[in-house]
């Protein structure tokens, strides 16, 4: 009975019935605390908005590259034979997981890109969130590669394949199918993120909404679109990641 | 095929799984490694198969003594053709691809060459229909017999396979050994571990019984089956011919 609930051919009227029942309570609870509302003042500063929504895709893609190199090494050496390297990738991991990502963008900003004279604050927050959300895709990237059956990696070495040659004609394409996912999801993290960044002053959606709030004092008007900046470009990303765990659960 | 073992150990994870194997030089074209689980068959298939080196000891292949270094051992698996259990293809490549991975990344063949070669070993196999199919789109007896004719395709000293046909059911297992056995009379040198008795027993020139890491009994496969020397031999056999 309960069968069409779970159709996905409903999924746009199950959305449209979410956004209605929470629309309806949002309004409730504005009306109770009696906002007055002014998009007028806010609207003129529509640019600034725009070259934020910008400025944090540009960014979530820059560090998508970034911490996937990053990961895709770390995840590498964690499988290394030498000591050194297992260590040193335990270590990053452990550490950027175990502590807040504020404390890092404070700690890496005013602390290690000012020791080397990194002014540019784009830059320097592609790189803090890249080195963040890289720790993370290494372990996406490690459980991937783990879960290549042992045999496949044998049969590899039995043909004569260097080390080398098995990652890149064997593991790597298999791994990318299981990680593919997951590093979706990543994405979408990635995007909501970068809005920590606006702490170290990088130009992207929050900071100009925090902006616009400053120079209209409309607050909810400023804050509003501003989720729903995040939700345009997270919302999309998360449908591609449903649909691809699909696809690999239903096998190639 | 000339073979030779001298004073073989190997350890895996701490434990002893080769204890000073020995074996004379013995000639064979096709050996059957038989015995019971745990006693070292599949191992002793890796260390010839070049895909791992011996603690100590020496292992002859044709007179030559098998390499140590990871680098010249590379060199010399290039010349096996091993074949597991299992998922020996590749997934994520077609019955073809799987074949010219090797030819051109390992030979060093030109495409239009290793294509040739890999669609001349596939159609020979009856296999040619499904060059363009992936593992998944294979039955269990179609892959084993496309990582057959991968191994063959290299054209290698020997074909070496460790339990073939034991993730199979029995009439996919038939289909694989009955090209086992015309890889044989084409004149390939195939060492075989297996829980077939039967067919080692028919197909095999030589036999090796091994248990607790060592060669009890070896010898021509007729003698060894027919007259078994050693009371663990004969216990085996007898168990397991009874069914």
């Amino acid at each position: 009975m309960t069968g069409w609930l779970k159709n996905p051919r409903w999924l746009p009227l199950h959305l449209l019935l979410g956004v209605a029942f929470l629309s309806v309570l949002c309004t409730l609870t504005l009306q109770s605390v009696a906002y007055h509302w002014d998009f007028v003042s806010v609207w003129q500063y529509r640019a600034k908005f725009c070259y934020g929504l910008g400025m944090t895709v540009g960014l979530a893609l820059c560090s998508l590259v970034l911490s996937t190199l990053f990961g895709l090494i770390t995840a590498l050496m964690r499988r290394s034979e030498w000591m050194p390297f297992r260590a040193s990738a335990i270590v990053y991991t452990e550490l950027i997981r175990s502590t807040p990502l504020l404390v890092q963008i404070l700690l890496l900003f005013y602390g290690v890109a000012n020791a080397v004279g990194l002014q540019n604050r784009f830059v320097a927050g592609v790189v803090i969130l890249s080195l963040f959300a890289g720790a993370y895709i290494s372990e996406i990237v490690r459980a991937g590669i783990e879960g290549i059956p042992q045999t496949q990696l044998e049969s590899a070495r039995s043909l004569g394949f260097t080390t080398f040659q098995t990652y890149r004609f064997v593991i790597l394409p298999q791994a990318v199918r299981q990680i593919l996912p997951p590093m979706t999801g990543q994405f979408i993290s990635l995007i909501k993120d970068s809005s920590l960044l606006s702490i170290i002053g990088v130009q992207e959606l929050t900071q100009s909404a925090q902006e616009i709030n400053s120079y209209t004092y409309s607050t909810l008007e400023s804050y509003l679109p501003l989720a729903l900046g995040y939700l345009a470009l997270t919302f999309p990303l998360s449908l591609v990641a449903h649909r691809l765990e699909k696809r690999m659960r239903y096998g190639s | 095929m000339d073979l030779e073992i001298r004073k073989l150990c190997l350890a895996l994870g701490g434990k002893d799984i080769l204890r000073e194997m020995q074996l004379p030089k013995i000639s064979a074209d096709i050996l059957a490694l038989i015995g019971p689980s745990g006693g070292g068959k599949s191992t002793l298939l890796r260390v010839w198969g070049g895909l791992l080196a011996p603690d100590e000891g020496e292992v002859l292949l044709d007179g030559e003594p098998l390499p140590y270094s990871e680098k010249e051992l590379r060199a010399y698996r290039r010349r096996m053709g091993m074949v597991f259990q299992n998922w020996n293809l590749f997934h994520h490549l077609t019955a073809l691809e799987n074949l010219l991975l090797p030819l051109t990344q390992v030979h060093g063949l030109g495409l239009a060459e290793a294509k040739t070669r890999a669609l001349g070993y596939l159609d020979r196999f009856q296999l040619a229909d499904h060059a363009q199919k992936h593992p998944h789109e294979l039955s269990g007896g179609q892959q084993q017999r496309v990582a057959i004719v991968r191994a063959l395709s290299i054209e290698p000293r020997c074909l070496l396979l460790d339990e073939p046909t034991s993730a199979l059911d029995p009439e996919m297992a038939a289909q694989v050994l009955e090209m086992v056995e015309e890889v044989a009379e084409q004149g390939t040198p195939v060492i075989l571990v297996t829980h077939h008795l039967a067919f080692a027993s028919r197909i095999s020139d030589t036999t090796l019984f091994l248990a607790e890491g060592n060669i009890t009994e070896h010898g021509p496969t007729r003698e060894f089956f027919d007259r078994p020397r050693t009371k663990t031999c004969q216990r085996f056999l007898e168990t397991v011919m009874r069914i």
